[in-house]
């Protein structure tokens, strides 16, 4: 990035570093000191569909990937379709930071798989001291995270949303522009 | 009974900033005024005595350098009044903050105020990204010229509020 674009703000449109990712770890410990929040143990990884003959072979290679890494710790993981065809990975595991780690490994392997492009957005779920839940999403294309807070019917709590990422601004990279804070409604999470 | 002050703690420092921002705008002023006054080549007021004959060759050489640090101090004179006045925002949120005991409260009415809020959209990812050419735009970072603006982006803001916050909390 040369010394005019660091002037002018702009950034080379250069595919999203999946290594960002690890930054949720540390960023979880600020989550709970500042605003009590506690990972509920769930993540996911969420991309558009792929044919069932790729998918099928994917999830076999994802399972002996998943299978491996739960020697250390346990961690269970299920696939599933949503409503708008998007297929997800759930992850379930009580230590944070292997669920972290085992979400950017998945997403590595669709990656290094060929379905990089088909990558739609990563979410950490998190639940707060009056039991709300407040999800981290990232997302692969723009390599940017913001929160999303449900709150019921449809709607979301902007204010909790805003006042989360002001204290997250340096750990992680922070999605700047609002209007792509887009939601993920119903989440198998 | 106890008598507080009406004008707060805050007071003197408002009106060491409102004092120096006048000076430095007074400084600014001259130099422009001194820049104005050389740009009309040979019409000048000040340089009008004694140059109408062929020493204005060499006056040539000086015109030039106060020129150019004239050029130079409008420059950075303006740069700093935005800069103060940008300081002067952050210092009259944290007044209010301080006053009203809830830099939170504060953050959420600044949010609602500026509709930064109501950017947050609804629409589902899955429906918007695939439509959306410009999802894969880079976002834009703060860049230079916001040495330039007089006022502190929301963000910034927000930020500082939040900040503010955390302290008071932990007193």
């Amino acid at each position: 990035m040369s010394w005019i674009d660091a002037l002018l703000g702009r950034s080379r449109p250069i595919p999203a570093s999946l290594d960002q990712l690890f930054g949720l770890s540390t960023a979880g410990i600020t989550l709970e000191t500042e605003f009590d929040l506690k990972s509920t143990g769930a993540a996911a990884v969420s991309f558009r569909p792929v044919t069932s003959g790729e998918f099928s072979r994917l999830q076999s290679e994802i399972d002996a990937l998943l299978q491996a890494s739960t020697r250390d710790a346990p961690l269970t993981w299920t696939t599933s379709t949503d409503s708008f065809g998007y297929q997800w990975i759930t992850l379930r595991s009580d230590d944070y930071s292997n669920l972290i780690t085992t979400m950017h490994m998945v997403s590595r392997e669709l990656q290094d798989s060929g379905f990089g492009e088909q990558l739609l957005a990563a979410i950490v779920q998190f639940r707060g001291p009056d039991s709300r839940i407040v999800y981290w999403l990232y997302n692969y294309k723009r390599g940017t995270f913001y929160p999303f807070v449900p709150a019921g019917n449809q709607t979301r709590d902007n204010a909790l949303e805003v006042r989360l990422t002001g204290v997250l601004n340096g750990e992680l990279n922070v999605e700047p522009d609002l209007t792509k804070w887009y939601p993920l409604w119903g989440i198998p999470l | 009974m106890q008598r507080t002050k009406w004008y707060g703690r805050d007071a003197g420092l408002q009106v060491r900033m409102a004092i120096t921002m006048v000076l430095l705008t007074a400084v600014y002023l001259i130099f422009s005024f001194v820049l104005f006054r050389f740009t009309r080549v040979g019409g000048g007021f000040w340089f009008g005595i004694g140059s109408n004959r062929d020493d204005d060759r060499e006056g040539g050489n000086g015109f030039l350098v106060i020129l150019l640090v004239s050029v130079v101090v409008a420059f950075v004179s303006h740069l700093l009044v935005m800069a103060l006045s940008r300081y002067r925002e952050f210092a009259a949120d944290r007044g209010s903050a301080i006053l009203t005991g809830s830099p939170d409260q504060l953050a959420s009415a600044l949010l609602r105020i500026t509709g930064t809020m109501e950017r947050i959209p609804d629409q589902d990812l899955r429906q918007a990204q695939p439509l959306s050419a410009l999802f894969f735009a880079a976002p834009k970072k703060e860049n230079v010229f916001a040495l330039f603006s007089d006022h502190p982006t929301v963000q910034k803001r927000i930020e500082r509020l939040q900040r503010l916050g955390a302290q008071m909390a932990l007193r």
